[in-house]
């Protein structure tokens, strides 16, 4: 079957209230496609409607990768977050702040901003290889600066998404312990959605925290990478 | 009920918060109001429930704060209270009334027991030593009940750290914040540090709790006590000695759920519940909407209180909002509520009857199952308002007007948005990311062209100049090859001599003349000997082509050779 089939049959069966098969046929079009970021939306729609927090946001997140400014996903994201046991806060770095813009735009986005910025750039000073005009100067003055800053604005995203470690919480509860052992000291106890950092797998073991001070062990199956093979 | 004389404030908050929950009918309990707000006059503040108690005035503490050029006073009474008799009280809320508005505070559960536990009785002496307890030795499965540790200590502790029995599985969640207190214990009074802990059995049969530890440095005194002005172990005159005590075990019966009695649709709910329904407003006009609260509050597993399923009211809409479950410790363990709320939009006129809603639980007091409902509730619904319209003539002008009631937009329920279904959507198209070599190369190609232009342009102007000092470097071998050719003719001779001079000094000229040589010789310095000597020897070529003699010898052709090497040793 085609996958625009495949999709079609999948809304319909979520329009039906038949959501297992709804998220089965999206994970079949994104095994046959690759990743999309529409079809990440509305298996975090199917999830929620299947009581699974944890995978709806983990899917929500997945989506606003691709697509960090779709108003339908930040209000369902912000709706099902807030449903969360867990208050947990995501603090914002120093870099995460003063290149705010970085949070509404995704890598693909800032990619092709900058190889178009880049081939205007290289345009121009082309062109000043055979004439030398005032008017080239004062638009090389203005193109620089603009070079610059997506330069480096791509070269974070690129960084940012390459050590994204965090990973979300799918099962309903999990106990945090001291050690990857299960005769070690329980920490603390996490809830389905809460999204924490993967620092390190071992075993069958993840090594998770989420601030300064809350750090411990779970089975590696209970939670999930939000940039998985990404 | 108590008055207590005390001063309280505009815009105040009280509370109240007794140092334990639990003591022994000899013991002192202390009971602290807080009062806190803008300073205005003193008022009379009662106390509910200390009609069984003794009670005596302890002192009080005052704190002043001035925020953005607001004062604020904080005031805390402390009294000691003893029990008359032993039972379950409950204390508070304590009440001032300010203006005709009536002020509350918190309330408190106390329990009062007359004997003395056991583990504490057969401590002894021992200057350090902790005990267990639960707060009943026989519960049913998935009954919550509270571990009680409290370490009792008579000398200075530090680095503490606790060891719970939770090896067996068994789970145990922190219950508020640890209370400190003293008591008297074989004729010794020890400061007693108390933590306690909710846990729920989930199997059936006699469970045996092993004991809790806690590994610590005790700071034994030795000598006199220290009498510095820091009261710490580090000024005074101590030894540390590291030290683990353990509590006593406990054994716990638990009891699986009868069968008998159990609603077939029971919700697995354990402790003691209430359910409470409200309709606001009781009255509404048609096309409003009025809110139903039903909370459902106690005592037990409270994580299990199921949401509760509003049956349908013909001819009314109903919109579900979000339930929310509040919980808090408690003597028993933890109790809480969960609100459940639903925005009514009755569609007609008339009276809607909101059925009475049930919930079945197991109570634990009673033993047995419950099913507990709340009150039927009843809607007015009122015709809707028609729309007022009053038009009023200007005078002179005709104009009208039209006045319309508007209404503030309720939020009536909240979802999510729905699915993205656009095909178009999932077409994938330029705007994704290219992956590795590609997307470097896209980035560099612009780069290198612009690198690759450069350096050809820079390559072709160096070998322009390139060639110019080439050809002027072999102009006089040019020169002295041609001269050879030339047979010593004068009309060859002067077309040699015009080669070596446009060669020479990179010139295009197309007839050599004597002041041709005069000007080009004097411009790149030649002495004047040689610049007449030149121009002397074309002067006499271009006179025997002139003259018709160009076919004859010139026998000029070694003055020229000559006068050539010495231009060029001169332009060296």
């Amino acid at each position: 079957m085609e996958i625009e089939e495949i999709y079609i049959k999948a809304n319909q069966a979520y329009k039906d209230g038949l959501y297992e098969d709804a998220a089965a046929s999206y994970l079949d079009i994104m095994d046959a496609g690759g990743f999309d970021a529409h079809i990440e939306y509305n298996l975090g729609n199917t999830y929620y409607r299947m009581d699974r927090i944890g995978l709806a946001i983990l899917h929500y997140e997945r989506s606003k990768i691709h697509m960090p400014r779709d108003a339908d996903l930040d209000f369902n994201l912000r709706y099902v977050l807030d449903k969360r046991m867990d208050d947990i806060e995501e603090t914002e770095g120093f870099v995460s702040m003063t290149f705010f813009w970085l949070k509404s735009l995704s890598l693909a986005e800032l990619y092709w901003g900058f190889v178009g910025v880049n081939l205007v750039l290289f345009l121009v000073l082309f062109i000043r290889l055979f004439i030398k005009s005032e008017w080239s100067y004062y638009v090389l003055l203005v193109i620089i600066p603009i070079w610059s800053v997506m330069a480096l604005s791509c070269g974070i995203k690129q960084y940012q998404a390459f050590h994204d470690d965090r990973a979300v919480i799918i099962e309903e509860e999990v106990n945090v312990l001291a050690g990857p052992d299960d005769d070690d000291t329980l920490l603390f106890k996490l809830h389905e959605g809460s999204i924490v950092h993967e620092e390190r797998v071992e075993d069958g073991w993840a090594l998770i925290g989420f601030s300064n001070d809350k750090r411990g062990w779970v089975p590696s199956g209970d939670l999930e990478r939000i940039r998985a093979g990404m | 009920m108590l008055c207590l004389p005390v001063q309280v404030f505009a815009d105040i908050s009280l509370s109240l918060k007794l140092d334990r929950m639990e003591a022994l009918r000899s013991e002192g309990i202390k009971m602290t109001i807080g009062v806190s707000g803008e300073h205005i006059d003193s008022e009379q503040i009662h106390v509910k429930g200390l009609e069984d108690f003794f009670m005596n005035y302890s002192g009080s503490s005052t704190q002043i704060q001035f925020m953005n050029s607001v004062k604020s006073v904080s005031l805390n009474y402390i009294y000691y209270i003893q029990p008359k008799k032993t039972g379950n009280f409950t204390i508070g809320p304590a009440i001032v009334d300010i203006g005709g508005r009536p002020y509350r505070s918190n309330t408190v559960e106390l329990v009062v027991k007359t004997d003395m536990s056991p583990a504490e009785g057969d401590a002894g002496a021992a200057p350090v030593f902790l005990t267990a307890g639960l707060s009943a030795d026989r519960v049913f499965v998935g009954q919550q009940l509270v571990y009680t540790l409290r370490l009792f200590r008579r000398e200075k502790v530090g680095s503490v750290s606790l060891g719970l029995p939770e090896d067996q599985g068994l789970v145990f969640n922190k219950l508020g914040e640890p209370s400190e207190y003293q008591k008297v214990v074989s004729g010794k009074t020890y400061a007693v540090y108390e933590m306690r802990y909710e846990f729920i059995p989930d199997r059936q049969g006699i469970l045996s709790i092993k004991p809790a530890t806690m590994s610590m440095v005790v700071y034994e005194q030795t000598g006199r006590p220290s009498r510095g002005l820091f009261d710490h172990p580090f000024f005074s005159r101590s030894t540390p000695k590291p030290m683990s005590v353990e509590s006593n075990s406990l054994e716990l019966t638990v009891l699986p759920l009868p069968e008998q009695g159990r609603p077939y649709d029971y919700s697995s709910l354990i402790g003691e519940f209430e359910i409470e329904a409200d309709i606001d407003p009781v009255r509404i006009i048609q096309g409003q909407s009025a809110s139903l609260t039903v909370t459902v509050s106690g005592a037990g597993n409270i994580q299990h209180i199921p949401d509760i399923k509003l049956p349908d009211i013909p001819s009314a809409k109903i919109y579900a909002d979000k339930s929310v479950m509040q919980t808090g410790p408690a003597h028993s363990g933890i109790k809480g509520s969960k609100t459940m709320k639903w925005a009514i939009v009755p569609e007609a006129q008339g009276v809607y009857e909101i059925p009475s809603l049930t919930l079945n639980y197991f109570d634990t007091g009673l033993e047995q199952y419950r099913i507990i409902n709340s009150e039927p509730l009843k809607l007015s619904v009122d015709p809707g308002r028609q729309e007022q319209t009053s038009s009023t003539a200007g005078i002179g002008t005709g104009q009208g007007e039209t006045m319309v009631s508007k209404r503030e937009v309720v939020e009536i329920g909240k979802d999510i948005l729905p699915i993205h279904t656009s095909i178009k959507d999932i077409r994938s198209g330029f705007f994704s990311q290219p992956a590795g070599l590609v997307a470097w190369l896209w980035l560099c190609i612009p780069v290198l062209v612009y690198i690759v232009t450069g350096l050809v342009m820079r390559y072709r102007k160096k070998s322009a100049r390139y060639i110019h000092v080439s050809r002027a470097k072999n102009a006089h071998r040019s020169f002295a090859r041609r001269l050879k050719d030339s047979d010593d003719m004068p009309d060859r001779l002067i077309i040699v001599m015009r080669d070596y001079f446009n060669d020479r000094f990179n010139l295009a000229i197309g007839a050599l003349t004597p002041e041709d040589v005069r000007e080009i010789l004097h411009e790149n310095a030649l002495s004047p000997e040689a610049i007449s000597l030149m121009e002397a020897l074309i002067a006499r070529l271009l006179d025997a082509v002139y003259t018709g003699s160009g076919n004859e010898k010139s026998g000029l052709d070694r003055e020229i050779a000559a006068a050539i090497k010495q231009v060029e040793k001169e332009l060296r």
